[in-house]
């Protein structure tokens, strides 16, 4: 599979569903081809080339997917979207200087969390990631990391002491990450915060964060500038990356036994031919 | 009832507001608005409270305040008991503050445009931004590095007024805009120094200063 | 005494020693042979290192880290780095000894008269004439290096707080990586000396010093100059018009 199929076959979020109105037109840029993102008065919704032509169309987890190419498959299942009682809350997009892999890879990673999202996520001396379970399902060709367990200062906006927190991460396409988290109101459950990653270029995406939640109390505001106030933070560290492209080259960048789910991330990228936005080769 | 901050946790503007009140360790009530995606800002519940739909606004009783920089002198004046961070017996100083305050206009025009072309793809001109960034900061960076021969620290002198609180979150932020820091050593001092004040606190794209936080624990 | 700035002019002048306090980290972009993204730290004892601004774990750069005694964490998973670059410490997995191959790549980096230098190369080190100046200021100036020179030579500076008008100029040296001119009057000699380090095509760092002792008042007269010495390069060629 050549370099552009692969990653031009794929889905990718194009727009917010709740703020396209009846009549507008939005411009994004996928992948450096420029599209209109449409709703007709008759509230359909159209994805089109400059030169006019008609992208494919999903309307999913509150946002506009869209495609450069022929996606041979449905967009990814995400099973909770359908559970009654959650909350569903878009985020918005956060436009980010650097590969749309990194983007993905540094919401797979938990390390980070004590010195980036410090006293939120993360806090000294509780840094140690403890051994978690990787492994890609070759039924659905996902990769999957479960047993995530780690140190969390103030685990939610309701919960005021720290505690460990179990962590699911999936990676059901290449440009999208789906968090799962315990649910302090709701012991057992997992809330669900999703990455979906739209590449402009090689070295210059936008991210948008989903999040379907049990939580009836918080307000929408709330809910939505915490997830920034910690994507913003991650910001600042991806675009200060060196080289921003993704490296997939095992030589580039070392990994430890924390980076796991990283490492499987990137040799799925290779071995699916999903190398919009890598490096092969060390320069 | 005591003070209202309606906020927007990534505006650098409601920021100087938040770390400021947080220096003066005063209390207060913080209302986030919705400014991204949603633009609630623009939305007729928040214009009853503020006609010119911007971010921040302070209400305190039956005072409504919407500039930032109208904030500041309203906070010291009413609720620093210090009297430090808004001196009105010096009138040198009290002048001098007033310009750092006019400037800080320039800062949010420059630095906060190219953050939001940036950030959220806003459409403008990001070139023209980035320039006045440049042209501001090359201003207060003469200014501090002529205080650096003074022995003052601050803007306006050895102690922090708001003058410093008016200038530090756009300085601070402008890499969140594609306009680095490294041109600016009398400001990275200067921002080191705002950033080491007791109560200060961060906001994205402004890193905890961790080398504090092994010096706490020991 | 001419010392052409090229790749055999291995000590470069990245900024002004009081500009990096202890336990700070900077960056520093020079133009040797490829554009070099460099971090530089003083450790809390006060030594100066000078290394690849990135983080061999995921690329980040060094200079975002923070500074805690004889070494610089990365910002990013806080992998701490020591003593000739080796990884000492990996928060993740505190109780393991990180491998010898994870190391962050140096470069030789002194202070000297004033000012912080590093070698991007690893030719041997010729030795430069110290002159013994008192740092005023670096300055980021958008032109390059030849067109700040020929600005340099020609803009009197101030001597002392009130000039005499009797001021002559002399211009002592004069190449790629250094000025010095000489100005003199009836009362007194004072130099100005500029370092430039090239960052890219056409941005240039000026170093600034002059001889001890320097009042405040004077300090900042020279640093307007610097100013005024920006403007000119920036708009060399650009003033007919204007």
């Amino acid at each position: 599979m050549s370099r552009s199929e692969a990653a031009v076959n794929e889905w990718y979020p194009v727009a917010i569903d709740e703020l396209l109105a009846l009549g507008d037109v939005q411009s994004v840029t996928l992948m450096e081809q420029p599209l209109s993102v449409i709703r007709r008065e008759n509230g359909s919704v159209h994805v089109q080339k400059a030169d006019g032509g008609d992208c494919p169309v999903c309307v999913a987890y509150g946002h506009v997917w869209s495609s450069c190419g022929k996606p041979d498959h449905g967009i990814f299942d995400v099973p909770e979207a359908a559970e009654p009682g959650r909350r569903m809350v878009d985020c918005g997009a956060v436009r980010v200087k650097a590969s749309p892999l990194r983007v993905v890879e540094n919401f797979l990673d938990i390390a980070h969390f004590p010195f980036v999202h410090t006293d939120i996520l993360g806090a000294e001396p509780h840094t140690e990631v403890e051994p978690y379970k990787v492994e890609i399902r070759d039924t659905a060709d996902e990769v999957w990391a479960t047993k995530v367990r780690f140190f969390q200062p103030q685990a939610a906006k309701s919960a005021d002491e720290g505690q460990m927190t179990d962590y699911m991460y999936r990676v059901p396409a290449p440009c999208v990450s789906i968090l799962y988290k315990t649910c302090p109101p709701r012991p057992g459950a997992w809330d669900v915060i999703a990455l979906f990653v739209r590449p402009i270029n090689e070295e210059l995406c936008d991210a948008y964060a989903w999040m379907a939640l049990y939580d009836d109390d918080s307000a929408q505001s709330d809910l939505i500038q915490f997830q920034q106030m910690i994507f913003l933070q991650d910001r600042s560290v991806l675009e200060n990356q060196i080289p921003r492209l993704l490296p997939l080259d095992p030589k580039m960048e070392i990994p430890t036994r924390a980076d796991t789910t990283s490492v499987a991330y990137r040799r799925w990228l290779k071995r699916r031919g999903m190398t919009y936005g890598a490096q092969l080769v060390a320069k | 009832m005591g003070l209202r901050l309606y906020d927007y946790v990534l505006s650098g503007s409601a920021y100087k507001i938040r770390l400021f009140l947080s220096l003066l360790g005063q209390e207060y009530e913080g209302v986030a608005v919705d400014f991204y995606p949603g633009e609630e800002h623009k939305k007729l519940a928040f214009l009853a409270i503020n006609p010119a739909g911007t971010l921040p606004v302070l209400v305190d009783g039956d005072l409504t305040l919407c500039d930032t920089q109208a904030i500041l002198v309203y906070l010291a004046a009413k609720y620093d008991t210090t009297e430090s961070w808004f001196p009105q017996s010096d009138p040198s100083l009290l002048g001098r503050i007033m310009q750092w305050l006019a400037f800080a206009g320039r800062l949010t025009d420059t630095v906060g445009a190219a953050r939001l072309h940036d950030m959220i793809g806003r459409d403008l001109n990001v070139e023209a931004a980035r320039e006045g960034a440049h042209k501001a900061l090359r201003e207060l960076e003469a200014h501090l590095t002529e205080q650096g021969f003074r022995n003052e620290v601050f803007i306006t002198g050895k102690k922090p007024t708001i003058a410093d609180i008016a200038c530090f979150p756009y300085s601070a932020l402008s890499p969140d805009g594609g306009i680095e820091h490294d041109d600016y050593p009398a400001l990275r001092k200067w921002m080191v120094s705002v950033r080491r004040l007791p109560g200060f606190i961060e906001m994205p794209g402004i890193h905890p200063l961790h080398e504090q936080h092994e010096m706490a624990a020991v | 005494m001419s010392i052409e700035l090229s790749s055999e002019f291995v000590w470069m002048p990245v900024a002004l020693a009081e500009d990096l306090a202890a336990g700070r980290v900077m960056r520093a972009v020079i133009n040797a042979d490829s554009v070099m993204d460099l971090a530089i730290w003083r450790s809390q004892s006060g030594k100066v290192h000078a290394w690849d601004n990135r983080c061999p774990h995921r690329g980040m750069r060094l200079s975002f880290g923070f500074v805690r005694g004889e070494r610089l964490s990365c910002i990013y998973h806080g992998w701490q780095y020591g003593e000739g670059g080796a990884c000492q410490h990996i928060p993740a997995h505190p109780d393991m000894k990180p491998p010898a191959s994870i190391c962050a790549r140096t470069f030789d980096c002194k202070e000297d008269d004033g000012l912080i230098w590093v070698s991007p190369g690893s030719e041997s080190k010729s030795d430069f004439p110290m002159h013994g100046g008192e740092a005023i200021r670096s300055i980021s100036i958008n032109a390059s290096v030849p067109d700040i020179r020929s600005c340099f030579s020609i803009l009197p500076f101030p001597l002392d707080v009130s000039d005499n008008g009797d001021e002559t100029y002399q211009v002592i040296e004069n190449s790629n990586s250094c000025i010095i001119i000489e100005g003199s009057s009836s009362h007194q000699t004072r130099k100005l000396i500029g370092w430039f380090l090239a960052v890219d095509s056409i941005k240039t760092m000026v170093h600034l010093q002059t001889s001890p002792t320097a009042s405040t008042e004077l300090k900042i007269l020279l640093s307007r100059w610097a100013e005024r010495l920006r403007w000119s390069a920036e708009n060399l060629g650009k003033s007919a018009v204007a």
